[in-house]
């Protein structure tokens, strides 16, 4: 029932990538993976993902940079963000604080290290 | 000025008198000697041409004879008396008839032997010349020898070759009058040349030394006052001009002198200045040099963190991960044993994460104090920015919130980025240490010196016996331990560290199984009393 519920998966450490993917295959959801933000920008335009899971610190784009680019863009607005944190806290990102990130850009955000049954209820809630 | 006037003329005065004293004297004693050698010169010729008549007389035999030219020659108006007197001193001849017969008179004196000059060198040979003061004036006796010659054989026989003597008195009243007259013309003259000196004295200081001393006198009060270089004016070629002229050399040698030093001493003070400036860059160069360095350990430092965040804490976190898909049963069922195995070391990377998380949270406390970014800091919006984002774990946990934030607290000065973290650790503590169900509070407040935060909660509590301790580095409360098994001890450290940096307190009320209170601290608008080095930019 959920494998038309497309979510994409926008972070560069590819283990984690694995563990969250086969934890939402496990619910049948279509997951696609993009392992850097300007990536996950171009996918989330090309596939109109229903969910974007979204690393914050990523090489060539920084997720919150992704996050902001993605709720400017008319067509990619409207899907919700779940934002993979941890780091934001750990860095003085001066345009992007994780405050800002949280409370402007994305929808809801999951805490690194990600436990599986925390992430399902959440993408539940959010699709 | 004055002074020296008069003793100029006093001097000059003086010294005209003593040159016209000694002249005058020595001008009216020759004068008196010349009148006095003329009288004398006429007595010797008298007392000849009577001495040859008396002989004369003698020889014709003819004594009588000799009493008329006695009287005759008394006739002469310089002579005063002439007598002839005998060896015995008893006048036998005289102008005067009363004194025949009589003795001689004071000063006279009878020739028994040959006479000597007394007194007068000009008194011929053999006669006896002296000076006698009368009340009348002074006069001059000549006593003459009348020797026992050939004529007089006759009479006088030839045993005695003195027969008597011819006393002649002439006054010289005339010539000491005469040259009383000449002392007083002299001192008349004296006294009128001394009066013309002192005009002429008086003259010459007012109009020439006078004004070129009194310039003198200013241009040394000038100079003495430090107007260096201040000239006189010269006036003529005399001494006092050459005064002048040296005056004015000095006055530019000592501005000379005045401008050399100042030259030498702004020099000097300047070389100071120069050295002074260099040792300053070569310390402001060190400082910056020592900055950069310390900039660099920093920037090391926080990129260290970083490292360790990314390179360790990132791919523990996505083992965790990975692991949690297996023990959470997503790829396949586990027997109990695989279970227990993996949840162990779920536990221990648990620990390991929360340790990591930890020791940043430390690291930025070291560097935002080495930064001490102390600015006037409303605790309000932190604590609500806070419980925003606070408020997805409370609802996890199942925990009521209740906060009592007013819009606005009296402003401390604080780094903002240290009251967020302090806040975060004492309300996660409160969040993590409650189980679910429970309630959390957090109050804040002012009693007018501080702004006072109070969390407060209804978790497991602090034993008493280690209520002393929660603030030490590392400490963990046993029942801290059983409840989460994740956890360094190192938070409450950081806090208490971050609260005594900002001049602030921290104090904890507790009770086992029935909740904790934390309070904290600042003082309102005061500079916290941290240490200098941490307040300068």
């Amino acid at each position: 029932m959920n494998a038309s519920k497309k979510i994409l998966l926008v972070d560069d450490d590819e283990n984690l990538v694995e563990a969250m993917r086969a934890t939402l295959l496990s619910k049948d959801y279509n997951v696609i993976v993009a392992y850097n933000g300007e990536d996950g920008v171009e996918m989330a335009r090309q596939e109109a993902p229903d969910l974007i899971i979204l690393d914050i610190m990523m090489g060539k784009k920084h997720g919150y940079a992704a996050c902001a680019e993605l709720k400017k863009d008319p067509v990619c607005a409207g899907i919700p963000v779940i934002i993979l944190s941890g780091v934001g806290e750990h860095l003085n990102e001066p345009e992007w604080t994780h405050a800002q990130g949280r409370t402007l850009l994305a929808e809801d955000f999951v805490e690194k290290p990600v436990k599986p049954a925390e992430l399902l209820k959440l993408v539940e809630q959010m699709i | 000025m004055r002074k020296l006037r008069i003793r100029i003329i006093v001097y000059m005065g003086v010294a005209m008198i003593l040159g016209l004293g000694v002249y005058s004297l020595i001008g009216i004693r020759a004068h008196n000697a010349q009148l006095l050698e003329e009288r004398i010169i006429t007595l010797n010729a008298a007392s000849q041409i009577v001495s040859q008549n008396v002989y004369r007389s003698m020889a014709r035999g003819q004594p009588r004879d000799i009493q008329a030219i006695v009287r005759d020659m008394a006739t002469s108006t310089r002579i005063q008396s002439v007598r002839i007197l005998d060896e015995s001193g008893v006048a036998h001849f005289s102008a005067s008839p009363y004194e025949i017969g009589k003795p001689a008179r004071a000063g006279g004196r009878p020739f028994s032997s040959p006479a000597k000059t007394h007194g007068i060198s000009e008194a011929p040979p053999g006669a006896d010349l002296r000076l006698i003061s009368k009340p009348h004036g002074r006069s001059l006796v000549l006593t003459t020898p009348i020797r026992n010659q050939e004529s007089c054989h006759r009479c006088h026989g030839l045993d005695k070759p003195v027969l008597g003597s011819l006393e002649m008195v002439f006054t010289i009243a005339d010539i000491d009058a005469k040259v009383a007259r000449n002392r007083d013309r002299a001192l008349i003259f004296g006294a009128f040349t001394f009066l013309l000196v002192i005009g002429a004295a008086t003259f010459i200081v007012q109009r020439t030394v006078r004004p070129a001393i009194n310039r003198l006198i200013e241009g040394t009060r000038r100079i003495h006052s430090g107007e260096y270089g201040y000239s006189i004016p010269v006036g003529d070629k005399d001494e006092l001009g050459w005064l002048a002229q040296y005056f004015n050399m000095m006055s530019m040698r000592l501005k000379k002198r005045k401008e050399e030093d100042l030259r030498e001493w702004k020099m000097e003070m300047e070389q100071r200045i120069r050295d002074a400036t260099a040792r300053l860059e070569q310390v402001n160069a060190e400082l910056n040099k020592a900055l950069e360095d310390l900039q660099k350990t920093e920037k090391v430092k926080s990129d260290l963190a970083l490292v360790i965040y990314h390179d360790l804490r990132s791919p523990l976190a996505a083992a965790q991960s990975c692991m949690s898909v297996v023990l959470e049963e997503i790829l396949g069922e586990l027997n109990p044993r695989q279970k227990d195995m993996l949840r162990r070391a779920d536990e221990d990377i648990d620990k390991l994460l929360a340790f990591i998380s930890d020791l940043l949270e430390l690291s930025k406390v070291e560097k935002r104090t080495a930064e001490g970014r102390l600015q006037p800091t409303q605790l309000a919006g932190i604590l609500r920015t806070l419980l925003t984002s606070f408020a997805a774990r409370i609802d996890r946990r199942n925990l009521s919130l209740t906060v009592n934030v007013p819009d606005e607290l009296p402003l401390i000065y604080a780094d903002a980025g240290h009251m967020e973290q302090v806040f975060r650790n004492i309300i996660g503590n409160a969040i993590k240490y409650t189980p679910p169900g429970g309630a959390v509070s957090v109050t804040a407040g002012d009693d007018g010196e501080n702004v006072i935060v109070t969390v407060k909660d209804t978790g497991i509590g602090i034993p008493e016996e280690d209520l002393p301790k929660i603030f030490d580095v590392f400490h963990r409360a046993p029942n801290a331990r059983a409840m989460e098994k994740v956890g360094t001890g190192l938070g409450l450290s950081i806090v208490t560290r971050i609260v005594k940096d900002h001049a602030g307190d921290i104090s904890v009320r507790s009770r086992v199984n029935q909740g904790s209170e934390f309070t904290v601290t600042f003082p309102i608008g005061k500079t916290p009393a941290i240490p200098d080095v941490y307040q300068s930019e």
